[in-house]
């Protein structure tokens, strides 16, 4: 079926445009044109008869955000045409030959595989690096926060909304029992999530977080690695379980909606030890060796799509729910170079 | 009638299998079209992912050609061409469930006909970086 060159009236559906791409590319590249033109030319203007006080500063922005959306439009509409792909392609290149930070040059020995970020890991205490931990629930206990925070605040208003509106109106109008009525469920919506974030809190705060710690990072296939892991407070453990976990993560569109879909393609069990007590006197504190599959893929990074590995404990402990938490390894490609600039310690042997 | 062009991709190695830091050698050639109608040919080295994720992509080597950048000498796009690049260190190839990445050698033409708007015709040769085979857990 042919494509309509301008269509007014009909819904774009999934990625597929209702007018030819040509025309949109066009149409962008002349609107941005028209903007920067109007702001070079108001500028202009604005410069010769320059007015005083506030009014100067509102059109001075007014013309600047002009010029500045029309040189970004332009450049991204170049850069989404046909032209654009050999220009995108030699700014990148030009791009990365002006950046001479370490991080750029290593990014460039190893490209698409993830750095070992130097800001996220610390010393550890028995092995040289403790690994980040990549989930909790900072994300849920933040929502919780707001969602809490938030129902108290309407409820409060609303009693003293109610109260005000009983004692000064008569009780025969709308106005006073209305806002009553709504107090109940924001009162319930209220007390649920103050439940739902005492319960939270109360497992992150009683429970000393698991730390791991490695001895080399970055790790290589078929590298075998000692890993150290330790926990203190006050427990009982039914059980603790550490994972060698290899993900999958995918983003995709599906209409209008972005879905990311993690596949664990490897889990292997590194460490198990149940039915045990962690007190202050004796704290959890174990040492094992690791060894990363010779044939594995390395860490690979882009846009929307990346394969992680990762530690995964799971534990399980008594009066509280169970725990999983996440610590982000990073596993490089054979590389044959001496001076591997994210070699952050160890002495990786190459496989 | 008209056939569509065809585009001839020939890399050095017949198993198409390199590591990293190698030299990948390739030639293409274009054939079934007038040496007038080509406007341009564009030639890159790159690797692709696909499966369920929307798809990336990244350019090792690009190079464009068009019939004012030729040299006088040789002004036709469809001439053998010989290109070499070394090969980066990463990505791997790597066929995975729900990821796979690709490398490949992609000729891209851009051919006008009689008049008509411009056309492109990509052909892909595909190899294997490495290549990383899905674990077995």
């Amino acid at each position: 079926m042919s494509r309509q060159l301008i269509r007014i009236l009909g819904k774009k559906r999934g990625s597929r445009h209702s007018v030819s791409s040509k025309f949109g590319v066009i149409g962008n590249v002349a609107f941005s044109l028209t903007l920067l033109l109007l702001g070079l030319i108001s500028g202009v203007v604005f410069l010769l008869d320059l007015p005083s006080g506030v009014t100067s500063w509102l059109l001075g922005i007014v013309i600047l955000s002009f010029i500045g959306f029309g040189i970004q439009g332009l450049v991204t509409g170049l850069l989404g045409s046909r032209v654009g792909d050999g220009l995108r392609f030699s700014l990148t290149q030009n791009a990365r030959r002006f950046d001479l930070t370490q991080k750029s040059k290593a990014a460039r020995r190893l490209p698409n595989v993830p750095l070992i970020d130097t800001l996220l890991m610390s010393p550890g205490s028995t092995q040289s690096w403790r690994l980040p931990v990549t989930t909790g629930k900072p994300i849920e206990i933040i929502s919780v926060i707001v969602f809490f925070a938030t129902w108290t605040i309407v409820s409060l208003f609303l009693v003293g909304y109610s109260i005000n509106q009983y004692r000064t109106t008569n009780h025969s109008g709308w106005s006073w029992w209305l806002p009553t009525l709504s107090l109940l469920p924001s009162i319930g919506f209220a007390v649920w999530s103050g439940r739902m974030l005492a319960r939270e809190l109360k497992d992150q705060i009683n429970i000393d977080p698991l730390k791991v710690e490695v001895s080399h990072q970055p790790i290589y296939p078929g590298q075998t690695i000692d890993v150290a892991i330790s926990q203190g407070g006050a427990l009982y453990v039914r059980s603790l379980r550490l994972f060698l976990v290899c993900e999958e993560v995918t983003s995709y569109h599906q209409g209008t909606d972005v879905r990311t879909e993690t596949l664990e393609i490897l889990r292997e069990q590194v460490f198990v030890q149940r039915r045990f007590e962690i007190t202050s006197k004796s704290p959890l504190a174990e040492t094992f060796t690791v060894t990363i599959p010779q044939d594995a893929m390395h860490s690979f990074h882009s846009n929307f799509n990346c394969l992680q590995w990762r530690f995964v404990s799971v534990g399980r402990y008594r009066d509280y729910a169970e725990i999983r938490r996440g610590f982000l390894l990073v596993v490089h490609p054979p590389f044959e170079d001496a001076d591997d600039l994210n070699r952050s310690s160890g002495d990786a042997h190459e496989v | 009638m008209k056939f569509d062009p065809l585009i001839s991709i020939r890399l050095d190695r017949a198993d198409r299998k390199y590591q990293s830091g190698d030299i990948l050698e390739c030639e293409y050639q274009i054939d079934a079209v007038e040496s007038d109608e080509m406007h341009s040919v564009e030639a890159a080295v790159l690797w692709y992912t696909s499966g369920k994720g929307d798809e990336d992509q990244g350019i090792h080597h690009y190079q464009r050609e068009t019939r004012k950048s030729r040299h006088l000498d040789q002004p036709d796009l469809r001439v053998l061409t010989h290109f070499t690049t070394n090969l980066p260190n990463s990505p791997f190839s790597y066929e995975g469930t729900n990821l796979k990445i690709q490398w490949c050698v992609r000729v891209r033409i851009l051919v006008q006909r009689d008049g008509q708007t411009l056309r492109e015709y990509i052909h892909d040769q595909e190899f294997q970086l490495q290549h990383v085979p899905l674990l077995q857990s």
